[in-house]
């Protein structure tokens, strides 16, 4: 009785095994479909036969057609993420990481560490703006409004801001039509700060990758060996 | 053993009466047998110690599948000799799915020939038999459980969720008839065995072309070969991520038309932004690369997504999203917060994570949840539970007898049988 009852069951064991081996062939009919919730709307679609670059790409190419990819860099005590577009440029020691981009270089990215409270994050932030031709300091409303985000794993106010910018190294060339993004950060000891300075439409271009290189940033108090 | 071997049944073995034999075949009497019980528990015990091993090097889900749903694992042993590795040592072993298979039929046939309905043995045959319940939830949840992301932006709402692990080719008809209504699926389980030379063509009546798929790789990257000024990619394969969710497939498709014409080849990847287009019979199509898919019975409404981050750092306390579930014309709020999902329908949805992170706050945010679908989702509580109460009611009879033998050996009385 529980032999004629258990013996189809012994048949199950070689089922398991015949079900889970891969059974398609050189051609197989498609036959699962699933019904569409959501159309891509049209706006987002491709040109119709699109090539594969202009596809598959979200960063897209830059100037010089190189492929815009993000790669992880570590200078000194920073560790961040940056397009493999930016070049680097010669660093100092108020300036421990130091880029250029665009297609001639005319973009600027750039890391600053100061001793101390570097003279307070809302008078930096001030100077940045008399940098770009806004001499008059910050309202408190406007510095409340200030965007937040994360910078060295802390909320921090972006400053973005367009005008015409003069640089502090040389201060009797005015460049038009700039715009600078800038995000401080101030620690027991040290402030930190990272800025991009450059043509208005470039830095606009770039201003995604900025926020992704500036919250990538870390800095290690001890530095790795 | 062309005789049929005989076991013996400890039912009956309480010191009063001589076991009794039962004739079984030889095949019974193996699957049944204690010895075999015993061989299944050693080979689990060696999956678990090399799984456990393995997660140094590759993820939960890669462990899981390699060990304990495979059909057979080659575990390879580095051997060393002064220190330096002289060669791998390969030890073929069963994987998780016939051990598991094996220790099914083993508790049930083994249940069926060794106890006996008797009523001092009620707690262990539930116990027993809740073990086979157990095993055969864990299949079950196996073949039919779903895990899955779904995202919506702040005032979007929606009903699609998207698998970690699995990823189907999808062709969509995007003019005339039908067109955006259904995707025709190649799934993942079809397209994985298609590495390197191999390939294979895959056909529908419902679409004027087929697709030939080859060069699939689990994880893959797109790179510039430095022809055409810079801008030709090629796919190229590359190491399977740690966690396997983070993996990006790809493969390479050609489509050719009923007159065997190639009208379109190109580069399908996971993190591509936009599908294949082309056009067959008069219509247009795109094939794309997309994690599974699967829509939820009702609709997520994303109304507003809090943060709250502990004082002076960016490091969350908690997040917290406030949602509308439509069903069938009727609306429901609902706040899904940490270990308080969203649960209908068998779906659970938790709150898994939020972004974009780089971007300042004000800017456009999403939520993303997790979404579990699991037949048995509660169903090892509720065995644990009944086999618990079956050991109970087990000791409670063994020791109601040891009372009442204590009790008669007192008093001279006899025992009951």
């Amino acid at each position: 009785m529980h032999q004629r009852l258990l013996h189809p069951l012994l048949l199950l064991l070689p089922a398991f095994a015949i079900t889970s081996c891969d059974r398609g062939g050189d051609r197989v009919e498609i036959t699962k479909t699933r019904d569409l919730s959501i159309v891509v709307p049209a706006e987002e679609t491709p040109e119709l036969g699109a090539s594969d670059e202009s596809r598959l790409t979200s960063l897209s190419f830059d100037e010089s057609n190189k492929p815009l990819m993000l790669e992880d860099r570590e200078i000194g005590r920073f560790i961040f993420r940056k397009p493999n577009t930016w070049l680097p440029v010669a660093e100092s020691r108020l300036r421990p990481v130091n880029f250029a981009f665009g297609s001639a270089s005319e973009g600027e990215v750039y890391v600053t560490m100061l001793p101390g409270d570097g003279g307070g994050v809302r008078p930096n932030l001030d100077r940045w703006r008399r940098q770009m031709g806004k001499d008059l300091p910050m309202t408190e409303e406007e510095a409340a409004n200030l965007p937040q985000m994360t910078f060295l794993q802390a909320p921090a106010s972006l400053l973005d801001i367009s005008g015409d910018f003069t640089d502090m190294r040389n201060p009797d060339v005015t460049k038009e039509d700039y715009r600078l993004l800038g995000v401080i950060q101030s620690f027991p000891g040290f402030t930190i700060s990272a800025k991009m300075v450059g043509p208005e439409k470039l830095v606009d271009d770039h201003r995604r990758i900025f926020l992704r290189f500036a919250n990538s940033l870390k800095f290690q108090v001890t530095p790795q060996t | 053993m062309s005789e049929a071997a005989s076991i013996a049944d400890p039912a009956l073995q309480d010191g009063t009466q001589a076991p009794r034999r039962r004739k079984v075949g030889p095949v019974l009497a193996v699957l049944s047998s204690f010895q075999l019980a015993t061989v299944i528990f050693f080979f689990l015990l060696l999956l678990t110690l090399f799984g456990t091993l393995a997660q140094v090097e590759i993820g939960i889900q890669d462990v899981i599948e390699i060990y304990f749903t495979s059909w057979y694992v080659l575990q390879e042993i580095p051997i060393k000799f002064g220190g330096e590795e002289v060669f791998n040592l390969v030890i073929p072993l069963p994987g998780g799915a016939p051990l598991s298979i094996l220790l099914f039929f083993n508790i049930l046939i083994g249940g069926l020939l060794r106890l006996r309905a008797n009523w001092r043995k009620v707690g262990v045959i539930i116990s027993h038999f809740s073990v086979l319940v157990l095993l055969a939830g864990g299949f079950i949840a196996h073949q039919f459980s779903i895990l899955g992301s779904m995202v919506v932006d702040e005032g979007g709402r929606t009903n699609v969720f998207r698998d970690f692990h699995l990823w189907d080719i999808e062709v969509v008809r995007w003019t005339g008839k039908d067109a955006g209504e259904k995707a025709f699926i190649l799934p993942e389980e079809q397209v994985r065995p298609l590495k390197d030379d191999r390939s294979r063509t895959f056909f529908s009546q419902d679409i004027p072309f087929e697709i030939k798929v080859s060069n699939y790789n689990r994880n893959s990257r797109v790179v510039g070969t430095g022809m055409d000024n810079g801008r030709h990619l090629q796919l190229l394969g590359q190491r399977d991520a740690k966690e396997a969710e983070r993996n990006v497939p790809g493969a390479e498709v050609e489509v050719i038309n009923k007159d065997g014409i190639t009208i379109a080849e190109g580069i399908l990847w996971g993190a591509g932004e936009f599908p294949l287009t082309f056009e067959a019979g008069g219509e247009t199509y795109g094939i794309s690369y997309n994690r599974r898919t699967y829509t939820t019975t009702f609709t997520v409404v994303l109304d507003d997504f809090v943060k709250e981050n502990y004082p002076g750092v960016a490091r969350a306390k908690s997040y917290r999203s406030s949602v509308r579930k439509l069903k069938e014309g009727i609306e429901e709020p609902a706040v899904i917060k940490m270990n308080h999902p969203l649960r209908d329908d068998g779906y659970a949805i938790f709150q898994a994570d939020y972004g974009p992170k780089d971007v300042p706050v004000g800017e456009e945010t999403y939520s993303v949840f997790q979404v579990a679908k699991n037949p048995t989702d509660h169903l090892p509580l509720v065995v644990c539970v009944v086999i618990g109460i079956g050991l109970l009611i087990h000791y409670c009879i063994i020791l109601f007898r040891f009372l009442d033998r204590s009790s008669a050996k007192k008093t001279g009385a006899p025992t009951a049988a």
